[in-house]
């Protein structure tokens, strides 16, 4: 058994920063819920196999764990959708990523066993959870429904990942009934007792419940708990629109008259916690097992002989990561695409390309021996959600880095705390013993991984909701000091901290505040792009989403129809993907109309209403569509991209 | 503040009809209309002065006995704003109010009045009863009200256009037009009228406290009326206007599929009101499942008043049901979608869709358990206006 060497070389140690920041925190950011999701990728090498096993297959067995199988099933839980023999499995050899449930109040003991240690290359942290529920791998022959049936013209099927999707809508259906071949709903325990927690939908039981509702789309959601008001929080089906129905429309959506069979829908509905506040909740998990769902019921649709290609739209995206290809979900995604060439169903992965260009959360440091740079974090008062700053050294780099985080000036007693590869992690604490800051050296201890440095501030307001409320930290600017012992460039990347539309307030983007950073030229205009004298070292560069970067996903970026520019805000590589030989965004499509008709209308919730919606969320759908019609034209990948569709 | 504001007191006072409290301009419009002026008394004094001449009357033009007394076409001759007086009048006239602190129980009776009798004599039977819901479930009901007000900036607009009668919504529905359809809103005023006659007995009566006086955490997004909370007045009245508005365009005769949608749209809007009154946070849903209830009873025994009163000898009577709305029968999670208590489905034996029971609503029973029905009157007065207004869609 091969010992493993990621960390610094000496003791292995996993690069989760996240999960430590979370136990630091005793899970103050985090929902209730007893067990937490966490994406992980081992190190094959370490684990005991048995004849023919998958490295998925070893490491679901648990066997890895010294622990008593018996209690293992009290701390940890894998999901039926690695463990069963699929053909998924069966493709995905090599696949060394998998969901497991922890039990929130056993995380901290599990990260300290060496087996742990010396098994976990990466983990990531989901929003917790009551019941560690996800669908089942279904039975084979599920009956699908008549919207969905094979016609003998090539089918394309179209996955869209998002939020908020009415399935009922008429623009998801044709003149049998829906096209949506399955629906996952993603939220992992129901709102309420009228909904099974991760309630999965064929089309027959959407035709089902349309027809018991007497077409009633509002009775429809009801059904489902989609429209439980005895729940507190965001309804997003409640909603007049919704990003998730608007995308499905952009990239699948047709009148019913126009009876379209050739692209049926699998579509997967991330719940509230993914994604509906940014600087709390990590859409990773979620998006990863509905890439598995989509695939896994692409394939029970396979008609003899069929080949059925997939366009899988994600119109979300981080503002942090690596930008290097090699954050976990750009690896997988990455995977999904190559494994899946020539298969029966070859997928395709297009992403939103980010709206970051002009958030000022990227800072590049050109950095010389020795010499300290500063950087000013402005945080914003009234944030409701903590700040969290990435900054990454380059591949292999040739010295180490040192990064003091000072609270603003003024703070009493000054605090600061220093994080480097000797010395981590870092920690302020306030007058009360409280922590407000943490600090986190990252060794690369991963195939391809840079070292980085996590910093963590906690909430510059008091959230009346949360129970531990006394920790807040003081807005205002932070400095951020690096130095290193060798000549390289450093990226750091600020994670997104908004509240996005139409949800209770909670965070205020946290941004580099540096004067030197040009906003408005001498004509009072906003500036675009970085001009060439711009001596700042906030950069409108390198600002794609950080899920972005990989090399066999396909990019979109945004431009307006009524002039042809690019959007202000859409954003720009380049990326630091070696294997990715093409800049992104890989192409554009629209996003405005005009100038002053912002957005694209698309489908409201409801059947007959329209709604307007802009960003790279929308440019996406666009071009799954296209790919999706050529897949279906041609029967296979177009050669190239356009440059504007 | 917005000049909405100010209109929040005004709630009985229907639009254009709002300035009726104001009795001494009746005679307004009873001049020149827009652009005339009145003349002053002084004028017409020494106007008559010139050209009266010596006093010799050789007969009139008019005589009064060329109308007859109690004759409903006289109604033609009077202001609509008098009209009403005859109108609500003759309605309350076979309705009176009860209520047992014992049983928290308010009830509405019906009086079937034989007018043809001297003295007058009648006979009551319950039309509407409602229960008092427990505070156990009121209480309850405010997750609902917490769970709803994650739709308030999403129906922020119409929330404020519907505090007051929401004639411009029924308007997209059913094509109204003041200028050709005057009887038909002279109806719905007095449909309105006849709504909060009813509500706000019942919510004197059972006396239920707003949200808002539960818990301070409710924050109402504009201000709680000053009345009680259940029924809703809203609920009430949206759906008592739809149910005779569809009544009053229905008879211009159109197939089923056609009326089940009119009917079904003009229900879904009253719904949506209804919930809007939620999510703004001065209702809990049961006030509006109440609502509805009321509405459809005041609704469908409007629609038999105004049919004709036949002779002393067979009067028209109609057959309406008799409701019960049982509040301790609710649970705390009755949440209220729109789909309760009624099914618009038109077709030979529903020609006007049909009221159905939940648990908490039922037909009223007699001591055998068959359905009460008040046996409904009707009215040569009411029925001219009835007609007048049916005749603006034919």
């Amino acid at each position: 058994m091969a010992t493993a060497t990621h960390g610094n070389g000496k003791t292995p140690r996993p690069a989760q920063p996240l999960l430590e920041w979370a136990i630091a925190t005793k899970f103050a950011y985090l929902r209730e819920g007893e067990w937490l999701p966490l994406l992980v990728e081992f190190e094959p090498a370490v684990l005991p196999r048995q004849g023919n096993q998958t490295p998925l297959q070893a490491f679901t067995s648990l066997e890895w764990l010294a622990t008593d199988p018996r209690t293992l099933v009290d701390i940890l839980h894998v999901p039926e959708l690695f463990t069963k023999p699929t053909e998924l499995l069966a493709m995905a050899k090599n696949f060394h990523f998998c969901v497991v449930f922890v039990r929130r109040d056993q995380l901290e003991k599990l990260i300290q066993t060496p087996e742990w240690n010396q098994t976990i290359l990466r983990a990531e942290i989901g929003p917790p959870v009551d019941l560690p529920h996800l669908p089942k791998p279904p039975a084979q022959n599920a009956p699908a429904g008549p919207g969905v049936a094979p016609t003998g013209s090539q089918r394309v099927v179209i996955g869209v990942i998002d939020q908020g999707i009415a399935f009922a809508n008429a623009r998801f259906r044709n003149l049998s009934g829906s096209r949506i071949a399955y629906l996952w709903q993603q939220e992992f325990f129901g709102p309420g007792p009228s909904m099974a927690p991760g309630v999965e939908l064929t089309a027959a039981e959407i035709d089902a419940a349309l027809l018991a509702c007497g077409g009633d789309e509002d009775h429809v959601y009801r059904r489902f708990g989609g429209m439980d008001f005895t729940q507190p929080g965001y309804k997003a089906l409640g909603r007049s629109s919704t990003h998730g129905t608007h995308v499905l429309d952009l990239a699948a959506g047709e009148a019913p008259s126009a009876d379209e069979k050739k692209y049926p829908i699998i579509a997967v509905d991330m719940p509230d916690e993914a994604v509906g506040d940014p600087a709390a909740s990590m859409l990773t998990i979620h998006a990863f097992l509905g890439l598995v769902y989509i695939l896994s019921r692409t394939q029970l649709m396979l008609t003899a002989d069929e080949k059925l290609p997939i366009i899988v739209n994600l119109s979300y995206g981080p503002q942090e990561g690596p930008h290097d290809g090699n954050a976990m979900l750009e690896v997988i995604m990455d995977f999904f695409v190559k494994a899946s060439k020539g298969s029966r169903t070859p997928m395709q992965i297009v992403l939103a390309g980010g709206n970051f260009r002009q958030f000022r959360v990227h800072a590049e440091l050109k950095l010389q021996p020795r010499r300290v740079r500063t950087c000013n974090w402005r945080l914003q008062p009234g944030s409701r959600s903590p700040s969290v700053m990435e900054l990454w050294l380059p591949h292999a780099a040739a010295g180490d880095i040192a990064v003091t985080l000072s609270a603003p000036k003024g703070t009493p007693g000054s605090p600061a705390l220093t994080v480097s590869p000797t010395q981590t992690p870092g920690k302020i604490n306030d007058a009360n013993g409280n922590l407000i800051a943490h600090a986190d050296y990252v060794p690369a201890g991963w195939a391809g991984g840079r070292s980085h440095v996590v910093l963590n501030i906690v909430r510059t307001a008091a959230d009346p909701a949360s129970e531990w409320g006394e920790a807040i930290a003081p807005p205002g600017i932070w400095e951020v000091k690096v130095a290193t012992t060798a000549a390289m460039d450093v990226h750091a990347w600020i994670k997104r901290a908004d509240t996005p539309r139409g949800r209770p307030a909670m965070g205020r983007q946290s941004y580099f505040d540096d004067p030197a950073y040009p906003r408005f030229d001498t004509g009072g205009r906003r500036v675009e792009n970085d001009p060439s004298t711009s001596e700042s070292y906030v950069r409108r560069s390198h600002t794609l989403s950080g899920i972005a970067t990989g090399s066999e996903t396909i990019v979109v970026g945004a431009y307006r129809q009524s002039n042809g520019a690019v959007t202000a805000y859409s954003s720009k590589g380049p990326h630091l993907n070696p294997t990715r030989a093409r800049n992104a965004p890989d192409t554009l499509a629209p996003a405005e109309r005009s100038v002053v008709l912002h957005g694209l209308l698309a489908a409201g919730s409801r059947s007959g209403s329209s709604a307007a919606m802009n960003g790279t969320s929308a440019a996406a759908p666009r071009m799954t569509r296209w790919l999706a019609t050529q897949w279906q034209s041609t029967g296979k990948a177009p050669a190239t991209l356009p440059p504007k569709i | 503040m917005s000049r909405l504001e100010g209109f929040e007191g005004f709630e009985g006072f229907e639009g254009f009809e709002g300035f009726e409290g104001f009795e001494g301009f009746e005679g307004f419009e009873g001049f020149e209309g827009f652009g005339g002026r009145r003349a002053s008394a002084g004028a017409l004094i020494a106007h008559r002065d010139g050209i009266v001449g010596t006093w010799d009357m050789k007969g009139v033009t008019w005589e009064s006995t060329e109308s007859d007394v109690g004759d409903a076409k006289n109604l033609g001759r009077w202001d609509p704003r008098i009209r009403r007086f005859v109108f609500e009048s003759e309605l309350l006239s076979s309705l009176y109010f009860t209520a047992d602190k014992n049983s928290k129980t308010a009830t509405l009776w019906h009086a079937d009045v034989n007018p043809a009798s001297s003295p007058p004599t009648g006979s009551w039977t319950p039309f509407v009863e409602i229960v008092r819901p427990t505070d156990t479930v009121l209480k309850a009901q405010l997750d609902l009200l917490n769970g709803y007000a994650d739709l308030r900036i999403d129906r922020a607009r119409e929330i404020l256009s519907q505090t007051t009668p929401q004639y411009a919504f029924w308007s997209t529905v059913v094509p109204l037009h003041r200028a050709r359809h005057a009887k038909t809103f002279e109806l719905i005023g007095l449909t309105l009228r006849l709504a909060k006659y009813a509500e706000m007995n019942f919510k004197h009566a059972l006396c239920v406290r707003r949200p808002q006086e539960y818990t301070p955490q409710v924050q109402p997004m504009i201000q709680t009326p000053i009345h009680g909370s259940f029924p809703s007045g809203h609920a009430t009245e949206a759906h008592t206007v739809a149910f005779v508005l569809f009544e009053v365009v229905r008879a211009a005769g159109a197939a089923n599929a056609a009326k089940s949608q009119l009917l079904g749209l003009l229900m879904n809007q009253a719904a949506r009101i209804a919930i809007n009154r939620t999510v703004a946070g001065m209702h809990y849903p049961v006030d509006s499942a109440v609502g509805k209830m009321l509405g459809l009873s005041v609704a469908q025994y409007l629609v038999a008043r105004c049919k004709p009163a036949g002779t002393p000898g067979t009067p028209t009577k109609t057959k309406v049901e008799a409701w019960k709305f049982d509040g301790a029968k609710c649970a705390g999670t009755d949440d209220f979608s729109g789909a309760e208590l009624f099914d618009p489905a038109c077709n030979a034996s529903n020609p006007s869709g049909k009221r159905k029971p939940q648990t908490y609503a039922d037909t009223i029973k007699d001591g055998g358990g068959n359905a009460i029905e008040c046996s409904v009157r009707g009215s040569d007065n009411l029925h001219w206006l009835w007609d007048a207004a049916v005749a603006e869609w034919s």
